[in-house]
């Protein structure tokens, strides 16, 4: 059995740590990174591309350490399709660290991942929405492993009527598919409710569905648990219950919980963004991954421009780093 | 007479993440046939670690030999195991009958083998399991499945370890009826008195080196280590009045 | 409810009367259960101010006996006082002030210890309620008294031997300063020399526990050691009980002999 101290073991944590890193970066600094705010709209720059940067000027010079873009102006063709065509008097050259990230001078735009239908630029979008996404799914996880964890040690530690009635509980959760659950619950709700109450809402309801199956494993690892000696040292040493629960059972599955949260969160996040998909979660001014992604419901959408799939492929990277960190997780839980 | 396995400056390590623990050795040691070896010492003595390394199973626990050699007239299949902790040997998914049976799947041995061990009787039907068995009856399984193998030798690990006095007495007399019919053992404990009712010689060991070995009678009357008397006094003795 | 005030001279800790203990042994999923007498209607009187061993085989039910006067388990027929009171009782109503009376050593002590707690935390928990420095004096003390140097209060369990474990397991209940301490066959899973400590070190402390000290063991001769009263059982009831010095060297029950003559003997040396 080899134990891994050293090098080794920050090794191993390097990548998730760097990946989520990036990610919380983003959501938290979000008001910095991003360019634009999320709800600019601009219609005289609607499905506009990626903005080209340059390193390069028309006579070849190269300008490596200072790139720039072009103004851009809007024409349509024949087929009434958009074309946005550079013009190439003007140099504007990117500013990194002012105000803001990295910013342009007006009326240059630098649209990193191009603009929406309404003109808005998809990458801060992305990095507000990030935020909003995170915190409803952190949250949610947090609610559901908190009701799990207590469900499930109660009942598993003090059996009886009491495991029977909370399992029986935490099947009628399980059983509900989680999709419907969602809808169901949403609907059940006021319409018109503002964004604080409308994301708490969220938050809630997503933690109503994860918590049953995490109770059910925190009951099977509480009662092996609570055979073990040192369980029963610390009865006779006067602990009680929930003292026992706390501070002995709990560290016990810190390792599975960890492993069991990290998985969870991806879900959460593509719950959130499944609800605000179809209208009944986060709106309008509002941005989540979600809604972000109302944009690419239409297959012309996506042919006109291509760049609103972004948001999915940064959801599948966050999923991505999620993954790993639990990967990584349960790794160090088998070193022991 | 040549001995049966002859121990030259042997020297085992092993290793636990970067570091390199030396377990045992330098370390001399003959082994007999036909004897009854004792290999007594405390915990973390090497007892355990040279029995594996006889074995040929150093690798499990990472060591290696890192000097002198092992000279022996037997083989690997040869030698039989019979390891500590019975509970944690025997899967408890595994019925008794299909645990024998992938050792030596001939029947008639296999009776044979729990006659001579005394596990006969309906409570001990092939088709138990290992929780069913008391300890004393896992420790005996396990003794069974080592005499399957037809060995030469025996090496029992600790194997009264987690058994009363009662039991101790009737494995130990179980092991002098094997030893009478010519398999030479190999007794690894901590405890001295238990063993000096069995063995035929003792070899004392302390922080992987083999301090003292001589004839049961010797090591008893004369020890030459204060090592040896130390252990000698740790057999708690009847206090009768 | 008044409690009856004891008559008797000597004063009982606990009274066992007609105590049954029954576990059911399954056979896989669908067999037949097999329930076990663990106790077997016992009764049994421990009195105060004396040291007692139980001494028994494996399946003896010596364990069993330690959890029920522990209030780790419950009978199945039968009841327990502790001090005149019904045992379930006093745990409901006053289990702090049980708990402070009462400690438990147990078998293992590689596993009756929290491996994720560090050695200082694991001293602790009997004594939350205590002062800081009324916490760290009572720490310093076990320690003395279990020669445990200061060093091993920052590690983990896994760094220490099982003899030093044990230790740590005694010192914890030192620390609460009991007035009984039950040991459950504290030396099963250590070294002959280790062994050897552990007894002198409970020898010491035999005087420490004012109203008394039961070690359960299979070992008669560390019984005979520590304790000045014997109670040999028996597949869950008791065969012989009485004064050492009658029971080791005239004991009357055939199965007592069974386990002297069992002793490992110590061959008279040099």
């Amino acid at each position: 059995m080899k134990t891994v101290f050293g090098n080794t073991k920050i090794k191993r944590w390097l990548l998730p740590a760097a990946l989520l890193g990036t990610v919380f970066i983003c959501s938290a600094g979000a008001d910095w990174l991003a360019p634009y705010s999320p709800q600019a709209e601009s219609r005289t720059y609607a499905y506009h591309p990626p903005s080209r940067v340059h390193f390069r000027d028309g006579q070849g010079k190269l300008s490596l350490f200072r790139p720039f873009v072009y103004q851009t102006r809007l024409s349509f063709d024949s087929l009434r399709r958009r074309h946005y065509t550079e013009e190439t008097g003007e140099k504007f050259y990117l500013k990194f660290f002012g105000r803001r990230f990295i910013s342009v001078p007006e009326p240059a735009k630098i649209y990193l991942l191009g603009t929406d239908p309404r003109g808005r630029d998809v990458f801060s979008r992305i990095l507000f929405g990030t935020r909003v996404s995170l915190a409803a799914a952190l949250l949610g996880v947090a609610l559901a492993t908190t009701i799990g964890f207590l469900v499930g040690g109660i009942a598993g530690y003090f059996g009886g009527w009491t495991d029977h009635f909370l399992m029986r509980v935490s099947e009628f959760f399980i059983m509900i598919p989680g999709f419907y659950l969602l809808l169901a619950l949403r609907s059940t709700l006021p319409a018109g409710l503002d964004s604080r109450q409308t994301f708490l809402l969220i938050v809630l309801i997503l933690s109503m569905i994860g918590w049953g199956s995490l109770s059910r494993v925190v009951r099977g690892m509480t009662l092996s648990l609570k055979e073990r000696e040192f369980v029963a040292a610390a009865k006779v040493l006067g602990r009680g219950p929930f003292g026992i629960l706390t501070r002995h059972i709990l560290p016990h599955l810190v390792s599975y919980l960890g492993v069991a949260v990290s998985l969870a969160i991806p879900g959460y996040i593509l719950g959130e963004s499944a609800l605000s998909l179809l209208g009944l979660g986060i709106q309008d001014p509002d941005v989540s991954l979600g809604n972000l992604l109302q944009d690419c419901m239409s297959i012309p959408s996506i042919q006109l421009s291509p760049w609103v799939l972004a948001p999915g492929f940064w959801l599948a990277f966050i999923s991505f780093c999620f993954y790993l960190l639990g990967d990584r997780i349960a790794q160090s839980g088998e070193i022991q | 007479m040549t001995p049966l396995i002859r121990i030259e400056k042997l020297e085992l390590k092993y290793e636990n993440g970067r570091k390199t623990l030396p377990a045992v050795g330098p370390l001399d040691l003959e082994i007999r046939s036909g004897e009854a070896l004792g290999l007594i010492g405390e915990s973390g003595a090497g007892k355990s670690t040279l029995g594996l390394c006889l074995l040929g199973l150093l690798a499990r626990k990472n060591g290696r030999i890192t000097g002198g050699r092992i000279v022996s007239a037997l083989k690997a299949e040869e030698i039989a195991y019979i390891p500590q902790d019975p509970q944690a040997s025997l899967d408890p998914l595994c019925a008794i009958g299909k645990f024998l049976n992938e050792i030596c799947p001939d029947p008639g041995k296999i009776t044979e083998a729990l006659r001579r061990v005394r596990l006969t009787g309906e409570r001990n039907s092939l088709k138990s399991y290992p929780h069913e068995l008391s300890g004393g009856m896992q420790q005996r399984l396990l003794i069974a499945a080592a005499l399957l193998r037809s060995p030469k030798m025996i090496i029992a690990d600790e194997p009264t370890a987690s058994l009363d006095m009662l039991l101790q007495r009737e494995i130990v007399r179980l092991f002098k009826e094997i030893q009478n019919t010519g398999i030479t053992f190999l007794f690894i404990s901590h405890n001295i008195a238990l063993a000096g009712t069995f063995c035929d010689r003792l070899a004392i060991m302390k922080n992987g080196r083999v301090v003292e070995v001589a004839p049961t009678g010797e090591i008893f009357k004369t020890p030459s280590q204060n090592y040896t008397r130390e252990l000698i006094d740790s057999t708690p003795e009847v206090s009768r009045d | 409810m008044t409690d009856r005030p004891k008559e008797n001279s000597i004063s009982l800790i606990w009274e066992l009367k007609t105590v049954s203990c029954i576990f059911t042994l399954r056979n896989g999923i669908s067999g037949k259960g097999q329930r076990l007498h663990a106790l077997d209607r016992m009764d049994l009187d421990i009195p105060e101010g004396r040291a007692l061993a139980v001494v028994g085989e494996s399946g003896s039910g010596k364990t069993t006996l330690v959890k029920l006067l522990a209030g780790l388990l419950r009978p199945a027929g039968g009841e327990i006082l502790f001090k005149g009171r019904p045992l379930g009782r006093v745990l409901k109503e006053n289990r702090e002030l049980f708990c402070s009376t009462v400690q438990l050593i147990f078998q293992n002590p590689y596993l009756s210890l929290d491996p994720k707690w560090k050695i200082r935390r694991i001293l602790e928990e009997g004594i939350p309620h205590f002062s800081r420095p009324a916490r760290a004096e009572r720490i310093s003390e076990a320690l003395r008294l279990t020669h445990l140097s200061e060093t091993l209060l920052d590690r983990y369990p896994s760094a220490l031997s099982g003899g030093e474990r044990q230790r740590v397991a005694l010192a914890r209940a030192l620390a609460i300063r009991p007035k009984y301490l039950i040991l459950d066959e504290p030396t099963a899973s250590l070294d002959a020399l280790t062994q050897k400590e552990i007894i002198s070190l409970l020898k010491n402390f035999r005087d420490f526990f004012h109203e008394g000290l039961l070690l359960v063991t299979h070992d008669l001769a560390m019984a005979s050691q520590i304790a000045d009263g014997l109670v040999v059982l028996r597949q869950g009831k008791i065969v012989e009980q009485g004064l050492r010095k009658d029971l080791l060297n005239e004991p009357s029950h055939e199965y007592t002999r069974e386990l002297l003559e069992a002793l490992p003997k110590r061959p008279k040396a040099f």
